[in-house]
């Protein structure tokens, strides 16, 4: 089964496509464009300062799902993603470029004590004394200072790990052959990286996200996000996979490689919608009104993008990536990798907004604009990185096993 | 050109084996005498079940209140034993399945004695909740038929019941992916059996298994649909259990994060359990070539990983219950680890999040006294996760007056040795009578895993060659 790969050429490199470029330059011109227009119609500061959180942290923590990848991958001796290992490298590159963009925004909305993003940023100005209360105990936590020692401490670790990995695999390039001194070194980094992200998955979630709802909580919730955001980065990994093998780029990457990522979709989705069921169910049965209040206003006045949420997240993936054949398919793969990204970017959404903008919220050219200006900086991103380096890591030691890989 | 596994891998099968060796090796326990080891366990395992029957037909007599539960604590020893039986029920499902799927080969070597294992543990689970019923000749109420009792159904949105159809069918479809995957083996016995009753016991067993092309390919379909239902078993198994728990609205009870917290730690005991008995079982069957450091290391990296996610599910759960700002939640967590139970409270912490980490360490990972060390650590810290979420949440509830505290009676502590008798003495049986290692599946992985001079000599070449590269 499966192509053998004579052909693969260890020195292939890839050239970004003016096409292409101007493609990236054509979405992040148009969305910026779209963004500014929406911003100034609407009048809305709100609106636009919770679509910029929605949006920064989902391309975010979409591409630092690239380096994860990477880390896990080091850690567990996987040996069959060598072949593709260039490809997250290039997309979590985006990551610190994202990240200045939300550092600079949650400053803005700290320090510019904005309480219709963060409710807790001003808690005198709340009318209601039982929630001032509740509140006013949560300050330990969620008080300026620490809130912000925390910001930088994730971002500047997540970049850094996004940084160093992309060392290590540069020089593992330039060094002689034979050489681990870089793939050990990646190793030992792995083990100190994880365990860092394992925590602040979790923490970053309750700080941007879980306390907008600030008076509710969920113990669920860190995973959750995590797993929403992993499922997504690895569909986006998928589609950089499929337009380079469609334009005759990488012949190390067969269909046995794509499947096992499809299959990652295929998991992740499964995953997710029992992280879903399992958060959902418990507050429903339990019926909690301090807890029942998070879905309750979601499936009131969210409605439509609470199925949706379902529909995009679980049900499509579910049944075109059952059979075996689809998840050898590009055009399938592509298909099914753009309604999860899209799918879990309304996951965000739903999210982000009802406890910012409340009940009256709109899709309109900001919502629109501004992710078509990220997809557009992570497809600029992403292939002038690739462009940089060999598509193929030749010196990795596992990388034989990768270029006869088999099921 | 075929796959050809890196040499830097460690090779799972040692000392250069060929086909027949692999065959001998591992069935040749199964003609012999058992050792006097094996008399002396397996009678010290009957007498242990002797006494749990014991324990068991004197409460059963008497009625359940001769155990130590009471009117504030009404779950407590048996649903804490429960939980933990069938949490170490969960690595043998894991490995059959989940590491099929992300194709690691070192589940070979330890597949087949974890899976008897789980089919084991979960019968010593099972035996819990049915004697809690009390009236345990009424046990058939639970399942859902028609019935001469008028309207009486089981409740269908209580997740006790749930428990039931998840138990059953997480019962069901191990048993049968283990029987499956034993019959090609239990053939291989009965062609090398001499004496009669061997041939017609092991003939009974193997269904007629020839080998043909046409048994390899419908043994491989089935191979795989079962592994297919199991893959969702190994979560939902658990998470069920978690919700019998997380649906209340008990405070330390009442957690989303619960359903996946609780199937980490399952997975987390589980391998505890499995690195206890393979480490005896490779001593005493003499199978060190097969269940190698480097299985121990690997099943190590498990227990540190999911300890680690354990961890960070009990962080999360302190952290919220103080951030929820709700009275009763913060309580609970405060009593739990400040309260009279807080020596159970801190030995979880000690035994679950803390020692695993030890693990980071390939020479703690690669020690065998470590590794049982840690194993029956792990297990103990499993043990008293359970009774804390079980007992520390009961034990005082919003009426002061009623608080109560919770010891075992003898019936109590018999009853859970028993079930220690009961899982010993099959696991016994089993490893004298059945091969404990997946003989064919082994055999299907030896030609690109197993250890060769050949092998060794280039690791060596790729190790040299690094040095004198690296150092330069």
């Amino acid at each position: 089964m499966g192509h053998h790969n004579t052909e693969v050429d260890l020195n292939e490199r890839f050239e970004f496509p003016a096409k292409l470029k101007n493609i990236a330059f054509g979405l992040m011109g148009v969305g910026l464009l779209a963004f500014l227009a929406g911003v100034f119609i609407s009048h809305d500061s709100t609106r636009t300062l919770a679509v910029m959180l929605q949006n920064g942290l989902f391309f975010m923590l979409i591409t630092l799902i690239s380096t994860f990848f990477i880390a896990i991958h080091y850690m567990a001796n996987g040996g069959y993603m060598v072949a593709l290992k260039r490809i997250p490298e290039a997309i979590s590159q985006t990551m610190p470029i994202i990240a200045l963009f939300v550092f600079g925004l949650i400053a803005y909305i700290i320090l510019g004590k904005r309480n219709d993003i963060f409710i807790w940023l001003n808690i005198p100005a709340i009318k209601n004394a039982e929630a001032r209360e509740l509140l006013e105990g949560k300050t330990g936590y969620l008080n300026v200072p620490f809130f912000i020692v925390r910001i930088i401490a994730y971002l500047t670790v997540w970049s850094f790990g996004v940084m160093q990995y992309r060392k290590f695999s540069l020089q593992e390039d330039a060094a002689p052959a034979g050489s681990m001194k870089n793939h050990i070194n990646s190793r030992l980094f792995s083990g100190f990286f994880l365990v860092f992200f394992a925590v602040t998955i979790s923490t970053s979630s309750w700080d941007w996200l879980m306390s907008i709802d600030a008076k509710w909580y969920s113990t669920m919730y860190g995973w959750y996000c995590f797993v929403s955001a992993l499922v997504s980065g690895i569909s986006l990994m998928m589609l950089v996979i499929q337009y380079l093998r469609n334009q005759g780029h990488l012949k190390a990457v067969t269909d046995e490689h794509v499947h096992d990522l499809g299959k990652f979709m295929f998991a992740f989705s499964i995953l997710w919608t029992y992280l879903w069921f399992s958060q959902y169910m418990l507050i429903w049965y339990s019926n909690n009104p301090e807890e029942t209040v998070y879905f309750r206003q979601r499936y009131d006045h969210y409605k439509v993008l609470f199925y949706l949420n379902l529909l995009m997240n679980f049900v499509t993936p579910i049944f075109v990536l059952m059979k075996n054949t689809s998840k050898r398919n590009s055009r399938v793969l592509v298909f099914i990798a753009s309604v999860i990204i899209i799918g879990h970017w309304v996951d965000y959404y739903q999210m982000i907004m009802p406890g910012t903008v409340g009940n009256n919220w709109h899709i309109g050219m900001q919502e629109i604009g501004l992710p078509i200006f990220f997809v557009g900086l992570i497809i600029w991103r992403t292939f002038s990185q690739l462009e940089k380096a060999p598509l193929i890591p030749k010196n990795h030691p596992y990388l034989q096993e990768s270029l006869h890989h088999h099921v | 050109m075929s796959f050809k596994e890196s040499a830097l891998r460690e090779p799972l099968v040692e000392g250069n084996k060929s086909y027949k060796d692999v065959t001998n090796d591992i069935t040749n326990s199964i003609f012999g005498t058992p050792t006097k080891g094996w008399f002396v366990a397996f009678g010290l395992s009957v007498a242990l079940l002797l006494y749990g029957v014991f324990c068991v037909t004197y409460f059963v007599y008497y009625g359940i209140g001769t155990w130590g539960s009471n009117k504030t604590i009404g779950w407590a020893w048996d649903i804490t034993n429960f939980v933990w039986w069938i949490g170490i029920g969960h690595a043998g499902t894991l490995i059959s399945a989940i590491l099929l799927l992300f194709r690691q080969k070192w589940r070979t070597g330890v597949n087949r004695a974890a899976e008897a294992m789980t089919i084991f543990a979960v019968m010593c689970a099972g035996v819990f909740p049915v004697l809690h019923m009390g009236r345990v000749w009424m046990g058939f109420f639970i399942l859902p038929y028609p019935n001469t009792r008028g309207p009486l159904w089981p409740n269908f949105v209580s997740p006790l019941l749930w428990d039931v159809f998840a138990i059953s069918t997480y019962f069901s479809v191990s048993l049968m992916f283990w029987y499956t995957g034993l019959i090609p083996d239990i053939a291989t016995i009965r062609d090398r059996a001499k004496k009669i009753w061997q041939q017609k016991f092991y003939g009974a067993l193997s269904f007629g298994w020839t080998g043909s092309a046409k048994h390899w390919q419908r043994h491989e379909s089935l191979s795989l649909v079962l592994a297919g239902l199991s893959t969702p078993l190994v979560l939902s198994v658990h998470t069920i259990v978690s919700f019998d728990f997380a649906t209340s609205v008990i405070p330390g009870w009442h957690t989303t994060i619960f359903p996946p917290y609780f199937v980490a730690g399952a997975v987390f005991s589980g391998f505890a359990m499995v690195q206890t008995l393979m480490l005896m079982t490779r001593k005493l069957l003499r199978l060190e070539e097969y269940i190698t450091l480097s299985h121990i290391d690997s099943m190590n990296r498990i227990i540190t990983l999911t300890g680690s996610i354990v961890g960070c599910a009990y962080l999360t759960e302190l952290f919220t219950a103080w951030y929820s700002g709700a009275l009763y939640e913060q309580y609970a967590f405060m009593n739990r680890a400040l309260g009279p139970y807080w020596w159970s409270y801190w030995g979880m912490m000690l035994c679950n999040v803390v020692s695993p980490q030890l693990f980071w360490s390939k020479k703690l990972r690669t020690s065998i006294f470590w590794t049982f060390f840690l194993s029956i650590v792990v297990n103990i810290g499993m043990w008293f996760e359970r009774f804390v979420i079980i007992v520390t949440s009961l034990h005082r509830d919003y009426l002061p007056s009623s608080w109560n505290m919770f010891s075992p009676t003898w019936v109590d502590i018999g009853f859970y040795l028993g079930t220690f008798g009961l899982f010993f003495t099959l696991y016994l049986l089993f490893a004298k009578y059945f091969p404990v290692i997946a003989v064919a599946e082994i055999k299907h992985v030896l030609k690109t895993t197993g250890n060769t001079p050949a092998r060794e000599a280039e690791l060596k070449a790729i190790m040299d060659k690094a040095a004198a590269v690296d150092a330069a």
